[in-house]
């Protein structure tokens, strides 16, 4: 104990009113809190499974269980793993933001965040840090699968540029989408309460959507709600973008629009409830 | 360690008071807290204490009253109070997935060290509380009692003037137990003022200049450890009779002069002291009968025995 630094130091001066965080503190925050994210990873890489096995796992199984089955739904010529592929990209956001609130309602569970609250920083950059991380675990995901679908045949018919269009497309729904988890992350009680409910809320969602099937497949009343379901517009953008299935603007005007209603909505609300969690 | 009366006081409640729904958790505390001094807040479960440490802490905001620490109110300028404070909770609130040495570097770069500083500052905390051989595993795998030493290490990264310990040394084996009052000695030594939580009247009196003890979210009772013992359950007198077979008459005298005694066990006879005459009168009383006496002493009564009667329960 003898040689350590223990004496306070001249932390507390007096009129050290100071209320709020530069910019510049608040991107180092960040940036720390992103640093902390990703080494979770680097300690517990099967939480990485939801992003990577997992949407393996589901192409395989769509493609050689259903793809039989659903050619007669595809235009002629198409094949059902290029038609899938965009879809499952679309579909690994679901997964990761889900986790993504999971982590956050973890960090409460174990009290982590009382540190983080106890400390001079801005309480966004918690937050910050976790929405963050997600977007490099979906890029990581993404050039996982794409990597896995290459292999597995799928090409790019439209051009490098468009396709990495495509996949901004898909994780600026992914940046929306996390801060609605990130809120029910903060107000939800428990780890279990948050992917009980967080699940409730994705599964219909996800077949619901074009992410595995075609619309235009499907009962008139369904397709009156999958049109507007956001996964459907994010695949369908993709999927243009990519493929160059179907007209790219619509689909991807839509998909933004939901994305900024997302961020513009819950952003603000998680904020909020991440201040006020006792 | 006297502190100059000149310095304010580190913590300052006033009437503060938290509820959660009909529940009156904390129920207009009055605090001082002198700089550079260790207060023990002692108490049963439940009794408050962890609000007011998070009231304080700026983690939860005060229903009513006030508080400051260091001169900030908790809530008007709770970014500064942040800037001044450590806090070590009930439960090791360390990141599992990190190693010490990120964890540690972590609170660093967000206390806005640079990053060589940072690093430097992790190695030598880890390094002071024995962690240094296991500053890369992850947490997870850290005994309790090195969990709890991350943990305190976590909340001196930045050397804060006041520090929060909330219940540091539940859970903890003897051994350890010892190892976190030296420490917390040390840190007042040094000048850091201190405010831990316990439920053993052990540990306040070991480490607290001043107690103040709680029950059902009020303050019942407050002072250094002697005014406590003093203030409530006053003293006892033993006397050992030098020839053993005095000791009924004994009794009955003692009795006589202090209104009730009683027979030890180890053949003495024994009774409570209500006030400084009764002493002397005890003394007059014996010369008077010619009993020789072979010691006689007197005992404060101990702490657990004050809290037993402050709160009316036992410590566990």
């Amino acid at each position: 104990m003898s040689a350590v630094t223990l004496t306070p130091g001249p932390i507390s001066r007096a009129g050290d009113t100071q209320r709020h965080v530069p910019l510049r503190s608040v991107l180092r925050h960040t940036g720390s809190m992103v640093r902390r994210n990703l080494l979770t990873i680097k300690a517990d890489p099967e939480e990485l499974a939801d992003v990577t096995i997992f949407p393996l796992m589901m192409t395989v199984l769509f493609t050689y269980v259903f793809g039989g089955a659903m050619k007669g739904s595809l235009k002629p010529g198409e094949n059902y793993l290029e038609f899938l592929i965009p879809g499952i990209i679309t579909q690994m956001l679901t997964f990761g933001t889900v986790a993504t609130g999971m982590k956050l309602n973890q960090d409460f569970d174990k009290g982590v965040i009382d540190r983080f609250r106890s400390l001079p920083i801005a309480r966004s950059a918690v937050i910050n840090g976790h929405i963050v991380a997600s977007m490099l675990r979906l890029v990581l995901a993404m050039v996982f699968t794409l990597a896995v679908s290459f292999a597995l045949g799928f090409r790019i018919h439209t051009n490098p540029l468009a396709a990495l269009g495509g996949l901004g497309v898909v994780l600026a729904l992914g940046f929306g989408v996390s801060w609605l988890f990130v809120y029910m992350g903060a107000k939800l009680s428990t780890p279990a309460a948050m992917q009980g409910v967080g699940q409730m809320v994705l599964f219909p969602l996800m077949f619901a959507s074009s992410i595995f099937a075609p619309t235009s497949s499907m009962p008139g009343w369904l397709q009156s709600v999958v049109k507007i379901n956001p996964l459907t517009n994010a695949a369908d953008a993709a999927r243009a973008l990519m493929i160059g299935e179907g007209g790219a603007l619509h689909p991807t005007l839509i998909t933004l629009g939901w994305a900024v209603g997302f961020a513009v909505v819950f952003g603000p609300l998680a904020v909020r409830a991440y201040k006020n969690r006792k | 360690m006297e502190t100059t009366p000149a310095r304010p006081p580190a913590i300052v409640t006033r009437g503060l008071v938290k509820r959660f729904g009909d529940q009156v958790a904390v129920d207009a505390v009055d605090l001082e807290v002198a700089t550079g001094s260790v207060f023990g807040l002692l108490g049963p479960n439940g009794a408050g204490k962890t609000t007011i440490v998070r009231m304080l802490a700026t983690l939860l905001p005060p229903d009513g009253g006030s508080a400051s620490v260091a001169g900030h109110d908790v809530v008007a300028e709770a970014h500064a109070v942040r800037r001044t404070i450590g806090l070590t909770g009930q439960y090791a609130s360390v990141d599992e997935a990190l190693s010490g040495r990120e964890n540690l570097y972590m609170i660093g770069r967000l206390l806005d060290m640079p990053a060589k500083a940072a690093r430097a500052r992790a190695d030598e905390l880890l390094e002071a509380f024995g962690l240094a051989d296991s500053a890369r595993k992850v947490a997870k795998n850290y005994s309790g009692g090195m969990r709890r030493r991350l943990d305190l290490a976590a909340s001196l990264v930045g050397t804060p003037a006041v520090l929060f310990l909330d219940e540091p040394t539940t859970g903890l084996d003897p051994q350890r137990r010892n190892d976190m009052w030296e420490i917390v000695r040390d840190l007042a030594a040094r000048g850091t003022t201190v405010l831990l939580t316990t439920q053993y009247m052990e540990e306040a009196e070991a480490l607290a200049r001043d107690i103040a003890v709680m029950d059902h979210g009020r303050i019942i009772a407050s002072g250094t450890p002697q005014q406590l013992k003093h203030s409530v359950a006053g003293r006892w007198v033993h006397v050992r009779p030098a020839d053993e077979s005095d000791l009924a008459v004994l009794v009955g005298l003692l009795s006589e002069v202090l209104g009730t005694a009683t027979q030890t066990g180890d053949g003495q006879a024994t009774g409570p002291l209500t006030d400084e005459h009764q002493l002397t009168a005890l003394l007059a009383v014996l010369a008077a009968k010619g009993i020789a006496v072979a010691d006689l002493t007197t005992t404060t009564a101990s702490l657990d025995e004050v809290f037993l009667s402050l709160t009316g329960k036992g410590e566990d």
